[in-house]
């Protein structure tokens, strides 16, 4: 069964003004273990359909189901908390708080969940050694490189056990040592935990990296390519 | 963690926490330094009427104030004195005659008020021997002595020794006229005391009229921790044909005098809350609009609007948790250097004298002040947090995760 259905989902911005049109039906599954890009040129749409499939944006007309329950539906506080348990994020700037270490950045998702504090220390220390930073545990995010941020940002991501992870754009500001790094070890967790990654991208190394590749130009999905070693996905 | 987070974010920007905390620490500090100054020249203007004028409460015929007319006495009234002394509250009772007199010296002459004194009891009561400047009290082997302030010696041109007259009425209405020598002279900061009152001793004043000893005023001091309203209730059922009146009754404007003073600490305290809800404001309003990527991720991660709006309510709370204590403590440790060595404003004192103050003021806060004053803070600073904290939880994550 998919975690992610998008049904016919229509993004309009400035309805009243002069109308833009992100999204012109979009029709979408994501199965669970996929390592899906989302890739297309500025203006596409791959940012509204992430931020849409997050929760974190409302479409105009259509569905968002995760986990059979549509999204699109819900109220703003009964969003924040689907969030913080179905969904992780990882974003183009890492986007760490920068007074928290970076074991306390990681632990402070299971925090919003009510994880106990002994629980949640140790995971974020299992999950900081599985991306292969926990050297650095007691760092500061202005104390760490762009790539080793974008780390502790993959192993905020996996702390709370999401269904899937949204990554938009996570390698743009990273050098290309740090993105093959990155992608590698995203991989790993994507075959190891079965953690479900899509990611919005332009960059080749993503593209090459992933297991299904969906375009998108002009607000709808030109062509949605599943790589023929993906069997699993398609299951 | 919230905790957590909010304490560090309090030093992201260590320049502008400490600015708007050191602010405060002064403002509070100010604050408690000038609500002291108030507090100390109400109580010295009162406390300079109680202890050399008043009393706490006076007892008089309900005629006697009409035209302070000798025969208006209270029967017994001495005799009634050893039941008020046994009131619980009461530190001192003394009985006075009063009369109303023409005082005149050899250059010229003036109405007075002749307080006629017990000299045993009165100190109980007054301590006007303190104010005491030229001669001495009412002691002494000296005929008919007579004590009267600088400011009256002055008008009449008379020193230690010298003779003056008193006139006044007898009780069938006959004038009689007696003569005093100045044995003492004080300096009170009461205007009516300095120059519109002298003291005698009340047997001398008998002695002159031709009469027993008359009291025409019972005056009653009390211990600062007394209840004066049950104080009053038990002298009013002692005196129950007579007119009994506290201090705040005889002389209005002083409770008035305190009304005021609470009034202008109003004032100077809704001023610096107002203050202190625009630094709160702007200080907090700058950390929310530079936070706002940051803010738009927690919401996207998770972190419902409730702990947002604590989080930034936490942050203002340790503005005030590190300030406000501080201020109170350099306030606590002004003050107790100026209410043990007093604040001397003899550089204002000619003014100050005219109107009844003391030229040494003794600043001093209750507690129930300071705590007050660390409640208001608080809550103002938490107020001042709320549109701040408003303003975060309105942001919409997808937004302000774009804004650069």
């Amino acid at each position: 069964m998919a975690i992610i259905e998008v049904i016919d989902v229509k993004k309009v911005y400035n309805p009243d003004e002069i109308p833009v049109e992100a999204l012109r039906g979009v029709n979408l599954q994501i199965e669970p273990g996929e390592f899906t890009a989302i890739v297309g040129p500025s203006g596409s749409g791959k940012s509204t359909l992430l931020n849409i499939i997050g929760g974190l944006d409302s479409p105009t007309r259509g569905k968002i189901l995760i986990g059979g329950r549509d999204i699109s539906e819900m109220k703003e506080s009964q969003l924040i908390d689907f969030r913080l348990n179905n969904i992780g994020f990882v974003f183009q700037s890492y986007n760490l708080i920068p007074v928290l270490t970076a074991i306390e950045n990681v632990a402070f998702i299971m925090e919003l969940q009510n994880v106990s504090k002994k629980e949640r220390n140790q995971r974020a220390m299992e999950l900081l050694e599985e991306v292969g930073i926990a050297e650095q545990y007691n760092r500061r995010p202005s104390q760490l490189s762009g790539g080793q941020q974008q780390r502790v940002a993959v192993a905020r991501a996996l702390a709370s056990r999401p269904k899937f992870i949204l990554a938009d754009e996570p390698t743009a500001n990273l050098d290309s040592v740090s993105t093959s790094n990155l992608l590698d070890m995203m991989a790993e967790m994507n075959e190891k935990e079965k953690a479900t990654f899509i990611f919005s991208t332009h960059d080749q190394r993503v593209i090459d990296k992933a297991k299904r590749i969906i375009t998108l130009e002009d607000g709808i999905i030109v062509s949605d390519v599943v790589k023929s070693n993906l069997t699993h996905v398609s299951e | 963690m919230l905790f957590f987070i909010a304490w560090r974010n309090v030093w992201r920007q260590r320049i502008r926490s400490l600015v708007i905390i050191m602010a405060m620490i002064v403002g509070v500090w100010g604050l408690t330094l000038a609500i002291g100054f108030i507090n100390a020249f109400t109580d010295s203007y009162l406390d300079n009427i109680v202890k050399y004028e008043l009393a706490h409460m006076q007892v008089h015929h309900p005629k006697f104030k009409d035209d302070f007319d000798l025969k208006y006495d209270l029967k017994e009234g001495d005799v009634q004195l050893d039941k008020i002394k046994q009131i619980e509250g009461v530190k001192g009772v003394t009985a006075r005659s009063i009369v109303s007199a023409m005082i005149s010296s050899s250059k010229t002459a003036s109405g007075v008020k002749v307080i006629g004194i017990d000299r045993k009891e009165e100190p109980t009561v007054s301590n006007v021997e303190d104010l005491i400047i030229e001669g001495e009290y009412l002691d002494g082997k000296m005929r008919n002595p007579i004590i009267l302030g600088e400011k009256l010696a002055e008008k009449l041109n008379v020193k230690i020794r010298s003779k003056l007259v008193l006139t006044f009425q007898n009780e069938l209405g006959d004038i009689t006229a007696a003569a005093f020598r100045v044995n003492g002279i004080y300096k009170a900061q009461s205007p009516k005391l300095n120059e519109g009152s002298v003291f005698v001793r009340a047997r001398d004043i008998a002695r002159s009229i031709g009469a027993e000893n008359k009291v025409n005023e019972v005056a009653i001091l009390l211990e600062p921790t007394a209840n004066e309203d049950s104080v009053y209730k038990d002298v009013s059922n002692i005196y129950q044909q007579y007119l009994v009146e506290k201090w705040s009754d005889i002389a209005p404007e002083i409770e008035m005098l305190r009304s005021q003073s609470k009034i202008s600490t109003t004032i100077l305290v809704t001023i610096f809350m107002l203050a202190l809800v625009f630094g709160i404001v702007n200080t907090m309003l700058m950390a929310v609009l530079e936070r706002i990527r940051e803010l738009g991720m927690l919401m996207a991660i998770g972190m419902n609007k409730i702990r947002v709006f604590s989080m930034i309510l936490f942050e203002t709370f340790y503005l005030g948790l590190i300030s406000c204590p501080i201020g109170l403590f350099f306030g606590y440790l002004t003050l107790s250097y100026f209410s043990y060595n007093g604040f001397d404003l003899s550089s204002y004192a000619k003014g100050l004298e005219d109107i009844g103050y003391s030229t040494v003021v003794y600043p001093t806060l209750a507690f129930q002040q300071y705590a007050g004053l660390a409640a208001g803070i608080f809550i103002t600073a938490l107020l001042g947090a709320m549109y701040p904290a408003f303003k975060a939880i309105r942001l919409k994550p997808v937004e302000a995760l774009n804004k650069i």
